[in-house]
């Protein structure tokens, strides 16, 4: 997260600007919920959008069902670990690969996939024992591997030995349910996106009214590169300036 | 600040300066009373050239302390058991969307010097529109976000089943009642403004009534009594029919 905590705003503070902006003070229009489940819905937009929150959870192995579900909010696995000890003492920690089709039942209830060891056909005989064998370890049991189908990962019974999994995943800013909270830069571009949908649901009460507020809020939402939700991105893709700095540094330093 | 008995009085003294007599002073009350109440409904709901509604609390009532019932039998209609309301305690106008009930909130204070009704307010909803809030899980009725609706005369309320609430507190927007005891000397529940355009519309009524001819009242009755039968020739202020057979006969009768 490339941001402090401490400069987030409340949901209350966004509904205190957008209140008045739709005249609704008295939340007549619409009740309090729904505007935070706007808010909410914002947040996930941006997040998707931008990728800008970054998130790691630690979970006990389920070393009988070796299936986790992705955590709740969570919509891009990036990485996956396994590691003994606790969050303050992390021993022999290991990358997890992808094998793609993975698919198991559980500790000792087999598995199936397209790249197995011991696959035997006339189209792949042996595949996987064959070809890697000269540069990685040869037998299941020596590999860290999962999958991920519909938000459940699968891990493979060598992932067992190890007590805890750790996710690397994209987030939203918080569970559904909870009162989110906004980065101070997406302030602007959350308020609009709310604004924006309550006048795009007020039109059908009134379109004569509200079509003309809503054509203003969207221009000042989606207008390209100086609309709101624009800018958000822009801010996004400029947050990173460490690592790219350290990148240019690494590739400048190369002796090639 | 006027009072209704000044006002009234003032009222029924030009009308007898105009030669209406005959209307009692409780009638005049009553013409006050409901033409108060027309200019305070159509202030309420009146709106500026851009659509914005008038918004002012000189209408305003707070009740504390409403006793919150949980009924405990079912009485039809309107009272069905389990289900916890409160009576509404006065008479408030019929807006659009019940925004005669201004709002509805707990009565302690939510924070330290924050009063509840600026934390966690009651939001209004219908039996029919109640079943979408459960599809959400933000709207979703509850001791932090409950509802009410009205049904005649009472509240009743979504997200505070759970939980133990005597009393509840409402801002509610009350019509006029001139026949409490002592509003006729208490000052008038109307702003200074409108006693122009109450005055006039109490004296045109008044003089309406004066100019509606006896012989077409409705006394109730499908037939006229005896006494009320014309005794005396009805004669048309028409220019009278010529009967020449007459005149003819005239004639014949001098010659």
């Amino acid at each position: 997260m490339n941001f402090s905590p401490q400069n987030m705003v409340s949901a209350n503070v966004i509904m205190a600007d957008v209140l008045v902006s739709l005249n609704d003070e008295d939340q007549k229009f619409f009740n309090p919920g729904f505007y935070i489940s706007q808010i909410q819905q914002a947040l996930q937009e941006l997040s998707f959008d931008t990728y800008f929150l970054n998130l790691h959870k630690d979970f006990d192995f389920p070393s009988e069902t070796l299936s986790l579900e992705m955590p709740k909010g969570s919509f891009n696995l990036k990485q996956v670990y396994v590691f003994n000890g606790d969050n303050c003492n992390i021993e022999s920690s290991k990358l997890v690969w992808i094998k793609d089709g993975y698919i198991t039942s559980g500790k000792d209830k087999g598995y199936t996939a397209r790249n197995k060891e011991g696959n035997t056909d006339p189209f792949i005989n042996n595949y996987r024992s064959s070809i890697v064998s000269n540069y990685l370890p040869v037998s299941d049991t020596d590999v860290l591997f999962c999958s991920i189908q519909n938000g459940r990962i699968m891990f493979s019974s060598s992932c067992s030995s190890y007590s805890k999994v750790r996710l690397e995943y994209l987030g939203t800013m918080c569970d559904i349910g909870e009162v989110p909270f906004i980065p101070t830069h997406f302030r602007e571009a959350v308020k609009l996106w709310v604004e924006e949908k309550c006048l795009r649901y007020l039109k059908a009460r009134n379109p004569r009214f509200y079509r003309p507020l809503w054509v203003d809020v969207n221009s000042l939402l989606n207008q390209p590169f100086v609309g709101a939700w624009d800018i958000a991105k822009q801010r996004v893709s400029n947050m990173d300036s460490k690592e790219a700095d350290d990148l240019k540094e690494y590739f400048t330093k190369m002796n090639y | 600040m006027t009072t209704l008995r000044l006002f009234a009085s003032n009222i029924e003294l030009q009308l007898k300066q105009a030669k209406v007599d005959g209307i009692k002073f409780n009638q005049i009350l009553f013409w006050c009373s409901f033409f108060i109440n027309e200019y305070r409904y159509k202030k309420s709901v009146s709106q500026n050239s851009i659509g914005f509604q008038f918004d002012s609390g000189a209408y305003l009532s707070i009740f504390s302390n409403i006793p919150v019932i949980t009924a405990t039998g079912t009485t039809n209609p309107n009272i069905i058991a389990g289900r916890k309301y409160i009576e509404i305690p006065i008479s408030i106008y019929d807006f659009n969307n019940d925004e005669g009930i201004k709002y509805i909130s707990y009565t302690d204070f939510f924070k330290s010097c924050q009063p509840s009704f600026t934390a966690t307010k009651f939001t209004r909803t219908s039996p029919t529109k109640a079943q979408r809030l459960y599809f959400s899980e933000y709207e979703k009725p509850s001791p932090n976000n409950p509802y009410f609706y009205r049904v005649g005369r009472y509240c009743y309320f979504l997200g505070i089943d759970e939980i133990d609430v005597p009393y509840l507190e409402a801002g509610l927007i009350t019509t006029f009642n001139p026949f409490t005891a002592t509003a006729l000397d208490e000052p008038l529940d109307v702003g200074e403004e409108a006693l122009a355009v109450i005055t006039k519309q109490v004296l045109d009524l008044g003089r309406f009534m004066m100019l509606v001819p006896e012989d077409l009242l409705n006394d109730s009755k499908d037939t006229n009594a005896p006494q009320s039968v014309p005794k005396t020739k009805l004669i048309s202020v028409n220019a009278g029919a010529v009967d020449t057979n007459m005149e003819q006969s005239n004639e014949s009768q001098t010659e």
